[in-house]
């Protein structure tokens, strides 16, 4: 378990480690779009959050730290909902009054409440207001008067990513306690391979979206 | 422990399965939606440039018939007069005339000259080279000098701000615009003085011509034909094109083109 365990996480930390590189390349990048000039900050937190992650993993043989993980986690919700805002083609005040109040409550449940082990439900309450984010993008782009090329636009690739990724994995890491309620290290290894699985998926997607940019500059 | 591991592996599994088939059938129902938007956004693109470049052909071939006409009326009413009148001093050359064949002769000859000089001058004016070559600024100086020979009117020329040169097309175009204006008047306005502005600013040239002629009711305008060729001139450059007049007034025709394409 610990070794299938392993392996999906090295995936992830591959994956976020070419997504890093591959933003490092947007960050002088002219003709890329404005909202994409600070993108390299997620993957870069990624990276240095997966640093120490790796060496617990791989040499000291511990789960990843539960407070880096909460830290990561509110990081990723906020950087990832303040990108969805500036790229939306219509902004509302809602949206921030959605992503503030969320942002709220996943500060409660991770540093705030006394409920046991509720990394998990934090993770599915965060993926689900991002899947909810993506949505009203989606909807948003539908009502555009000028269409633009989805498949050129870096930001349709981002929150496909954060919408395919995070809303996959936001009902199964609810339900996690449901499906191994006797056995904690069970639930671990599930939520961890869940963890690593979504990030995999939309960092995959981040790198679409950063070739994008980088094919719109040579263009 | 292990059954209810194996369970919850193959409910997780499943469940992961049917929620990423989910989301892909709501990505895929937005991306069709959004193609078949995509599809109609361009298809109604690619009708508005046919329509415009319908126009622009029907302008072209208008432009193209009105200045054939000009040639024409050009010919017939000025180098077709004088060289009639040299047929005529030669046919009476024949019938021995009291001032004796050399005056006729040196009237012929002046006579013919000035058909040749017009007929020079007419075909530099209709010549697209020459503006080609020497650009619009001194084609213009060119066809004012032309206008203010006889003095029978009293044209300016203002040139504000850095000239800016445009492309060879749109150079030929614009030189048209004021030609065509500069007939209108000419021939319908009865004006002595006009006075022409080229407005040159970073992103613009504003062409004013106005003269201190009869003038006209423009809500009465029933689209004449110089008026309606300088608008769709204008919009060869997509420029804005507005005329201001009123009777006893003399009239403003104002002309403002991007120097760049947007």
């Amino acid at each position: 378990m610990k070794y299938s365990y392993n392996i999906f996480f090295n995936i992830q930390c591959l994956t976020i480690f070419i997504s890093f590189l591959l933003s490092l390349l947007i960050i002088r990048n002219k003709n890329a779009p404005k909202y994409m000039n600070s993108f390299f900050i997620y993957p870069t937190i990624g990276v240095l959050c997966m640093i120490p992650a790796y060496i617990e993993s791989n040499f000291l043989g511990v789960e990843y730290s539960q407070y880096l993980l909460n830290f990561s986690l509110l990081f990723h919700y906020l950087f990832l909902g303040i990108f969805i805002f500036k790229v939306l083609p219509k902004r509302s005040l809602i949206f921030i009054i959605i992503l503030i109040v969320f942002f709220l409550f996943i500060v409660y449940m991770l540093f705030f409440s006394d409920w046991n082990f509720l990394v998990n439900k934090a993770f599915a309450v965060t993926n689900f207001s991002l899947t909810a984010l993506c949505l009203v993008y989606y909807f948003q782009i539908l009502k555009l008067d000028v269409p633009f090329l989805l498949k050129n636009e870096p930001s349709f690739w981002i929150i496909t990513g954060i919408f395919i990724g995070m809303g996959s994995a936001s009902p199964l890491s609810a339900i996690i306690d449901y499906l191994a309620y006797d056995s904690s290290v069970l639930k671990h290894q599930f939520f961890y391979k869940l963890v690593a699985t979504s990030y995999t998926i939309m960092h995959l997607f981040f790198i679409k979206g950063y070739l994008c940019s980088i094919k719109e500059r040579k263009v | 422990m292990f059954n209810q591991g194996k369970e919850s592996i193959v409910f997780f599994i499943v469940f992961g399965c049917i929620m990423i088939f989910l989301l892909l059938t709501i990505l895929t129902l937005v991306i069709y939606i959004y193609t078949n938007k995509q599809q109609r956004y361009f298809k109604n693109i690619e009708e508005l440039k046919l329509i415009h470049e319908n126009d622009m052909l029907r302008s072209q071939v208008e432009i193209q018939e009105q200045t054939f006409q000009n040639i024409s009326r050009e010919i017939h009413d000025n180098i077709g007069q004088k060289l009639s009148l040299a047929k005529l001093y030669l046919n009476t050359l024949s019938g021995q005339s009291a001032e004796g064949p050399g005056v006729q002769v040196t009237e012929i000859t002046k006579i013919i000259g000035e058909a040749i000089s017009d007929l020079s001058d007419l075909s530099r004016s209709m010549s697209s080279e020459v503006i080609k070559n020497n650009g619009f600024l001194k084609a213009l100086e060119f066809e004012i000098n032309q206008l203010n020979k006889p003095e029978l009117f009293n044209i300016k020329l203002t040139i504000i701000g850095e000239p800016i040169f445009l492309t060879a097309d749109k150079e030929l175009i614009l030189f048209r615009i004021v030609q065509e204006a500069l007939h209108n008047i000419i021939k319908h306005a009865q004006a002595s003085s006009i006075h022409i502005t080229l407005h040159f600013t970073e992103s613009f040239l504003q062409l004013t011509l106005a003269d201190n002629g009869q003038g006209f009711a423009t809500n009465k305008l029933n689209q004449p034909n110089g008026l309606l060729n300088m608008k769709k001139r204008t919009d060869l450059l997509n420029g804005q094109f507005d005329i201001q007049s009123a009777l006893g007034k003399g009239t403003t025709i104002q002309i403002k083109i991007p120097l760049y394409e947007s």
